[in-house]
């Protein structure tokens, strides 16, 4: 027996049925148990009777989870204390750079980032993202490559550097105007992500790796791009888009662009690799949940 | 300054983000209301991060994070937590009059009368417990928790767990029976 003396008589009985029906009694007092139940019909009923409920119980109620909003919340909260008296956003790359699930080689890589970053404080950061998007134009397609440069030159810091899909949305969430889309892609890490604006239109910058590559995935409200307001797009993206949601092209410097539209993001995704294996990093990705 | 306050937030992410679900599902149940669930968890969780540093590492991160939601589960109904309802052994005992010799065949009618139940009916035959039964049930029915794991939440011995436990689900078969009858499910006896 666990927790419980033997029943041998109905009393006894009584006080181990629960322990019997959450089969917390040894075997020796289970055949006790059963011995007693099959003569009593009486204390056989009482125990059916629970054995049934905590059955039913089990069986239609599961635990809930907790709403994605109020973990975003939780976060949130955590996070702006740690934006509070935390670290700068170097100093969580830096943090970032420790974890000891970061390769070396990976480490290194990140770590040429985070020092070209520290050198480069000057430049306006997150402001950097708009000079850099002006400089490539209001096209998203080479605004978005050209952010992927700015990615890989430690141009576009991340304000929230975190594996976790949850810190990051927490991050966006009320930033943008338009939902954001983290998804949990295969085989990649979440690295971390931002704000800017670009002539007054929200911007969100994703980051993720994949190997010793970088995933940078480009978000923007969806109605504002379709309408041309501030950002364009080409008249063939937008063909595309319409007729299958998807669009994929090489970008100037070679890297792959895949766009394509989810409720009310436009979403752009840059990667030196080729544009088929983008989109199935993509479509891949475990999304529900993922904004 | 900077370096303590990332160290507190990992920890923090590490040892106490895991738990809430569990916590979740628990006020969720206590409170029958989810905006109140909600309420309860970030108030929970904000009091323990705004506590962190008091909480000793290695200890038990989910009896600790118990305790703080259900203070502030107490401090929210503290006006119904005065006058709790109080439930006679008697009373449970009364709900059961039907016992003997063709206990076996009316379990089988009782397993499709309450099969026949909607969850929401469970749901609110639970919420309707007394808070010390409500929690055990809570705990180790739906949540699967040990007796050893509700004892500790609860502060309180592991044979009031077992016998709040068994008394609880008595009492919540009276009511899923009431369920019934008034669904035409069961008969008046």
């Amino acid at each position: 027996m666990h927790d419980e003396s033997p029943p041998v008589n109905c009393r006894e009985f009584s006080h181990c049925i629960t322990p019997a029906v959450d089969d917390r009694l040894s075997g020796k007092d289970q055949a006790l148990f059963q011995e007693h139940a099959r003569l009593c019909p009486s204390c056989r009923h009482d125990y059916e009777e629970e054995r049934s409920l905590a059955a039913l119980i089990r069986a239609r109620l599961h635990p809930a989870r907790v709403p994605d909003s109020v973990l975003a919340s939780i976060l949130a909260c955590t996070l702006e204390s740690d934006v509070h008296r935390g670290p700068s956003p170097a100093r969580a790359f830096a943090d970032f750079l420790r974890r000891p699930r970061a390769t070396p080689v990976v480490a290194f890589v990140l770590s040429f980032a985070a020092i070209v970053y520290i050198l480069s404080r000057h430049a306006p950061p997150p402001d950097g993202v708009e000079s850099a998007g002006s400089l490539s134009g209001s096209d998203v397609v080479r605004q978005s490559a050209s952010n992927y440069e700015a990615v890989l030159k430690g141009e576009i810091v991340p304000q929230v550097v975190s594996d976790r899909p949850e810190y990051v949305r927490a991050y966006f969430k009320g930033k943008t105007g338009f939902p954001v889309f983290i998804p949990a892609m295969k085989e990649c890490t979440l690295v971390g992500g931002t704000v800017n604006e670009y002539h007054g239109m929200r911007l969100a910058h994703v980051v993720y790796k994949h190997g010793l590559q970088f995933i940078y995935l480009y978000q923007a409200c969806r109605e504002s791009v379709m309408k041309g307001d501030t950002l364009h797009l080409s008249r063939e993206a937008k063909n595309d888009l319409d007729r299958t949601g998807w669009h994929r092209c090489i970008a100037p410097g070679g890297a792959a662009v895949v766009l394509w539209v989810s409720g009310r993001t436009l979403c752009a995704a840059v990667a030196p690799m080729d544009g088929g294996h983008l989109m199935a990093h993509i479509a891949e990705a475990d999304v529900p949940g993922a904004w | 300054m900077k370096t303590q306050a990332s160290e507190r937030q990992r920890s923090f992410e590490k040892e106490a983000l895991p738990h809430t679900d569990l916590l979740y599902n628990y006020a969720l149940r206590m409170s029958n209301n989810p905006s109140d669930a909600d309420d309860l968890v970030q108030e929970t969780y904000l009091k323990a991060y705004r506590f962190w540093d008091s909480y000793e590492q290695g200890t038990n991160i989910r009896a600790w994070l118990f305790r703080i939601l259900k203070n502030s589960y107490i401090n929210r109904y503290r006006k119904e937590v005065r006058e709790p309802d109080k439930v006679e052994y008697d009373d449970v005992k009364s709900l059961y009059s039907t016992r003997g010799e063709g206990a076996a065949d009316q379990n089988d009618l009782q397993e499709s009368m309450f099969g026949n139940l909607l969850d929401d009916e469970i749901t609110d035959a639970i919420a309707s417990l007394p808070d010390e039964f409500r929690t055990v049930v809570i705990l180790c029915d739906i949540e699967a928790l040990t007796y050893e794991e509700v004892a500790t939440f609860m502060e309180c011995p592991l044979g009031t767990v077992r016998s709040r436990l068994h008394r609880g689900r008595k009492l919540l078969r009276g009511r899923l029976r009431e369920y019934a009858r008034q669904r035409g499910l069961a008969q008046e006896q």
